[in-house]
């Protein structure tokens, strides 16, 4: 069966892997960087919290919960003008960043709120007593006592995305689900649909692993 | 007896109570507004504090006609029930709660009118400590106890020193790179208490900081917090639910009921007579009752005739209760009593002990043959405060 593997097959599955790689990997950090303030930002402004306005957080509420309802495959196409604008195309990688991005975003925030909630009151109150003004309760106390849940957050955000990223091929953005579609679906090549299966999972389980093991050594201080 | 109750009052002599008027050891505040007074520094006084929370259905005040004033360097415990106003009130000191009418002024300043950064110089002269620690989990020991100054910008050689310094003040120095999960709950608040003291504050507050503890832990910290203010001379106020505490380490004491001061003064004054009955509530688990052996034999009658038929009568002892309260100087005086009680009265159950130099507690003594105008002529004669128990059958 090995030996049946073209050099050809191997070639398309590894720039396939790159491709999604790439595709992930930078939406990722796109969304943990806009994801993590948006986190933070709803988590200050509910009402009661430090930066209570109650408004402005029903407003941002909305906008996350509207792109989380909208499935990642209109979002992709609904967002063509959008993409153009900030990409200059509407094909290839960058035109799949910039929807998986978007869908990330409000996806990881949500769960990162979670994690910034669960933060005890009495430590942001502790932090006041000590003359800790809102930057430093931000940074000192609700980032590094919410890590492990974010951290088990952006874990569970990126084997969305992982899956979301199949769709790319959609806008010619290449990855693994698009070789799946195109050769194993369209052209009925069991194997190269196999390889990509094997491969798709053997990712997420890396990427579940790498993020489970990291929030254990957070959580065991 | 009277030689243990001397030796409790040579005991008491020795070790006197530090006097409230201390000078602190604090530096000048860094703030921008640092108080002008050059008096001890480290008063708060309330003035007509009220406080309501929006929407609160009872419609009452969580605080109603506050009026007090903690002086510098004094140790001043508030007591109340839960949900009698206290922790709202000790948080009007550092403005982790605003008040919605009357003024808290810390220092002689009003604190409602201070900006965010006075807020904060302010909040660096008030150290807290807190029920639950509120330890920073993802920081070591000395990292949290460290946090606090290096928010404020100090040089890191500063820090490291003062940071040393206070684990060694509160006896963790080999815990310094411990994360807290690991500590017991005695070693959490003793972190908490080195953190509340990192900048010298002339306040600290004390949240509860001895309830999550056991007793022995309690004791400790207990002792602690005397050390602390001993050494450094600063003014704690403390809130707690638990009499014992105000009774271990308290100069002055305010009981709360429904976010209204009921009662206030020296620790010994309040415990020998109190007045309310929230305090009475308060003290009954300290209030030793009678054995159970005794309550059971006691009769609120005298001895009816019904006894008599069975045999021999049998005999009995009028119950006299005596209650030292700290108003007088007295001590019991075993001779003086047997004088006055003409006869030798039998102690059967009772216990005494110091209260910031003061006689706290009662006797209970049996007598024989005495009659109803006895309890005048007792409460005359010794301005104790006598009480008439009933009557118990003699063992013969």
């Amino acid at each position: 069966m090995l030996n049946a593997i073209s050099d050809i097959v191997i070639e398309r599955l590894l720039q396939g892997l790159a491709d999604t790689l790439t595709m992930v990997g930078l939406s990722a950090g796109l969304a943990l960087l806009l994801g993590l303030p948006l986190a933070v930002f709803l988590v200050l402004s509910a009402p009661g919290a430090l930066l209570a306005s109650p408004r402005l957080n029903r407003l941002l509420g909305s906008l996350v919960n509207g792109f989380r309802a909208t499935p990642f495959i209109i979002l992709l196409v609904a967002l063509f003008p959008f993409t153009r604008w900030v990409t200059g195309t509407t094909i290839g990688v960058w035109a799949a960043v910039v929807p998986l991005t978007i869908s990330a975003t409000p996806f990881f925030a949500r769960i990162a709120e979670v994690g910034l909630n669960e933060v005890d009151k009495g430590l942001i109150e502790a932090a006041q007593a000590m003359g800790c003004g809102r930057w430093h309760i931000i940074w000192h106390v609700l980032l590094p006592e919410a890590l492990p849940s974010i951290v088990a957050g952006f874990t569970i955000t990126v084997v969305s995305m992982i899956g979301a990223s199949a769709m790319a091929g959609a806008v010619g953005a290449g990855g693994l689900g698009d070789i799946a579609i195109r050769y194993g679906y369209q052209r009925f090549d069991t194997q190269v649909m196999v390889l990509v299966i094997v491969l798709l999972i053997a990712l997420v389980c890396s990427v579940q692993f790498a993020g489970d093991r990291w929030v254990r050594h957070l959580r065991s201080r | 007896m009277s030689a243990v109750l001397r030796q409790a009052q040579a005991h008491a002599q020795a070790d006197p109570l530090p006097a409230p008027s201390l000078v602190p050891a604090t530096e000048p505040a860094a703030g921008p507004q640092a108080p002008t007074e050059t008096r001890a520094r480290g008063s708060v006084r309330f003035e007509q504090v009220s406080k309501r929370y929006p929407g609160a259905a009872s419609g009452r005040d969580a605080l109603q006609g506050i009026d007090v004033h903690i002086e510098p360097g004094q140790i001043f415990g508030i007591i109340g029930r839960s949900g009698a106003g206290k922790s709202s009130l000790l948080r009007t000191i550092n403005r982790l709660e605003s008040v919605s009418s009357g003024r808290v002024l810390v220092d002689g300043e009003d604190i409602s009118q201070f900006g965010e950064r006075q807020l904060v110089a302010l909040r660096r002269r008030i150290g807290m400590v807190f029920q639950h620690f509120n330890l920073l989990s993802a920081k070591t020991v000395w990292q949290n106890v460290a946090l606090p100054l290096k928010v404020a910008g100090h040089p890191a050689t500063e820090i490291r020193q003062r940071v040393d310094e206070l684990l060694a003040l509160v006896g963790l120095s080999d815990k310094r790179d411990v994360y807290p999960s690991r500590l017991s709950g005695g070693q959490k608040q003793r972190v908490g208490i080195a953190r509340a003291l990192v900048h010298r504050p002339e306040i600290l507050l004390c949240d509860e900081a001895t309830s999550a503890l056991d007793p022995e832990s309690t004791q400790a910290i207990l002792a602690l917090l005397r050390d602390i203010h001993r050494q450094l001379g600063l003014t704690i106020v403390l809130i707690t639910h638990e009499m014992a505490v105000i009774r271990e380490i308290c100069h002055q004491v305010l009981v709360l009921e429904q976010g209204q001061p009921v009662e206030q003064g020296p620790v010994w004054q309040v415990f020998g007579a109190p007045r309310h009955e929230a305090t009475r509530a308060l003290l009954a688990p300290l209030a030793h009752g009678l054995p159970v052996e005794l309550q059971q034999r006691l009769h609120l009658k005298p001895p009816s005739a019904a006894h008599a038929l069975t045999g021999a009568p049998p005999r009995f002892d009028r119950l006299i209760e005596l209650s030292y309260t700290g108003e007088t100087d007295l001590l019991p005086d075993w001779q003086r009593l047997a004088t006055v009680l003409q006869g030798a009265p039998r102690l059967l159950h009772g216990g005494i002990e110091q209260l910031q130099g003061h006689a706290h507690g009662r006797l209970v003594l049996a007598i024989e043959g005495m009659g109803p105008g006895a309890q005048a002529v007792l409460k005359h004669q010794l301005s104790h405060q006598a009480k008439d128990l009933g009557y118990v059958e003699r063992h013969l």
